[in-house]
């Protein structure tokens, strides 16, 4: 019986003899999918300047490939901290400035008074940043098409 | 600081731009997955068919998401939205993450290929290097044998011509020349050296009958036929269909087997390679006006003209990474050293042409 088989069952009869109350289970509360949320966009922010970076610095794509790549992920970037801030801004409101009647989607009204909430009703169209950013990806990969049968 | 803003704009941003999103996504998802497909062994394009793909998951997740929502709360069921948001929001979370992890890698893909090209760029050299010492070496082989043949056969007929021209000398000297010594002494000695010599010149004419003979006769139907079928598994596995077109009657040439298999089976092999999924190879075994000839033809993207100038030209580099044909230069070589001729004819686009022809009998010299 080798060391590592003779721990294993040590530790299983202790488990088993030794009762005690089970504190392994360990409780997420709502704040922690927002830190992690938080989180998913600073790593996809650092990602997209390493790849932004490194695009520029590397001869594997043609010029209009490089630059529409490195517009895409120079977007995306900016898009995670355009994100990244509205959330915070979200999680201050106690009571959102925005007021409407349910099933009215398109009529409701902003309430501004500070700029904070001009700030946040700015921030929520962030798809003026994602949209473009997914349109150079799409128009990079066409390009790369492209030069691909020139080849 | 009092304002009233309406919601419309932030609506129709979302709205419009979650489906923009979703849509680019999936366009550029595709384009990749198109080039992965071309070339699922390159680095690079699996790099960017992981990407673009963790790019359309993203992308599907959140805009997914928004739409939802909007469509929830336009239908009056907010509280369903509420139930549906934390995995909406987790899904999104995750895709982010993995995007971020896939977009990362891209640093060691950059490295790979950088090493990729490295060795590459050695081997071709390497292959180079090695063409350059078998011209070289076939060249030293060439003078040699001239030259040790040259001084062999001066050796040998150094002493028979020098007995004749004694004999020669010594008779041009005599008035009188006397008939029966003529006859009994300078004539059997002069026909005996005489003798001598067409026997060194025999031996020598079967050293080079000799090497011919190693040459034995062969069938270019039955060469072509054996290389096709030996590569049909590797022509299906990539979709592409290659075809063999022989003739009835036997197609003899004189050759050496097993360099010809191998010839043909490197042109046939080039030919699937350039070829995508859906082109056809075609392979045919027909006579030639001065011979039998063999013929390869494929579908596939076809040589640019700079390219197709220089592609038997052993020490040429284009540059690209393509090092299709790089074997062209040796099958030529070879097919030469057959008394045989290589061409090649193609069309950007449309495919290639590679013919060699053999003469039915080699020539004597």
């Amino acid at each position: 019986m080798t060391t590592k088989t003779r721990l294993l069952i040590v530790f299983v009869c202790i488990f088993i003899l030794l009762q005690m109350n089970a504190y392994a289970l360990q409780e997420h509360g709502a704040t922690e999918g927002l830190l992690v949320h938080q989180g998913a966009h600073i790593l996809f922010f650092l990602a997209m300047c390493d790849f932004s970076y490194r695009i520029l610095r590397t001869q594997l794509f043609a010029p209009l490939s490089r630059k529409y790549l490195f517009g895409g992920s120079v977007l995306l970037a900016l898009w995670n901290l355009w994100a990244f801030t509205g959330h915070i801004l979200a999680s201050r409101f106690t009571n959102s400035p925005l007021s409407h009647q349910v099933g009215d989607i398109f009529g409701g009204r902003w309430h501004i008074t500070s700029i904070t909430d001009l700030a946040y009703y700015i921030l929520k169209m962030d798809d003026l940043l994602l949209a473009p950013a997914i349109l150079f990806f799409f128009l990079a990969s066409r390009q790369i098409i492209k030069e691909m049968g020139k080849k | 600081m009092t304002m009233n803003l309406p919601h419309f704009p932030i609506m129709l941003t979302d709205i419009v731009g979650s489906l923009l999103v979703i849509v680019f996504s999936y366009l550029m998802a595709k384009n990749f997955l198109k080039l992965f497909k071309r070339a699922p062994q390159d680095a690079l394009w699996v790099y960017l068919f992981w990407f673009s793909s963790a790019l359309f998951i993203f992308g599907l997740s959140r805009s997914m998401g928004h739409i939802v929502k909007h469509i929830l709360y336009f239908l009056g069921d907010e509280e369903y939205w509420w139930k549906i948001a934390p995995y909406s929001g987790a899904v999104n979370s995750m895709a982010m993450v993995a995007m971020a992890a896939i977009t990362m890698f891209f640093r060691k893909v950059l490295v790979i290929i950088r090493e990729l090209e490295h060795h590459q760029h050695k081997l071709a050299e390497t292959s180079k290097e090695l063409v350059r010492l078998n011209e070289q070496m076939n060249r030293l082989v060439g003078e040699r044998t001239r030259s040790e043949m040259a001084l062999r056969l001066a050796h040998e007929v150094r002493n028979p011509t020098t007995i004749i021209g004694g004999l020669l000398r010594r008779l041009s000297k005599k008035n009188n020349i006397d008939q029966a010594k003529l006859r009994v002494s300078y004539l059997p000695k002069m026909l005996e050296q005489t003798r001598k010599l067409e026997e060194i010149v025999a031996r020598f004419e079967d050293v080079l009958s000799h090497q011919i003979t190693s040459l034995v006769l062969l069938d270019l139907n039955n060469i072509a036929k054996n290389c096709v079928e030996s590569l049909l598994p590797s022509a299906r596995k990539k979709g592409v269909n290659l075809h063999f077109t022989g003739v009835d009657a036997p197609l003899f040439f004189k050759g050496n087997k097993e360099i010809l298999e191998l010839s043909v089976r490197h042109l046939i092999e080039n030919a699937i390679e350039v070829c995508k999924k859906g082109d056809s190879v075609k392979v045919s075994a027909q006579p030639a006006p001065d011979g039998v000839a063999l013929v390869v033809e494929d579908t596939g993207p076809g040589i640019s003209g700079e390219r197709l100038e220089h592609i038997l030209d052993p020490r040429y580099d284009d540059g690209s990474s393509q090092k299709i044909g790089f074997g062209l230069p040796f099958v030529k070589q070879i097919v030469e050293e057959h008394g045989g001729t290589l061409s090649i004819d193609s069309q950007e686009g449309r495919g290639t042409v590679v013919k060699i022809e053999f003469p039915t009998y080699l020539p004597e010299t």
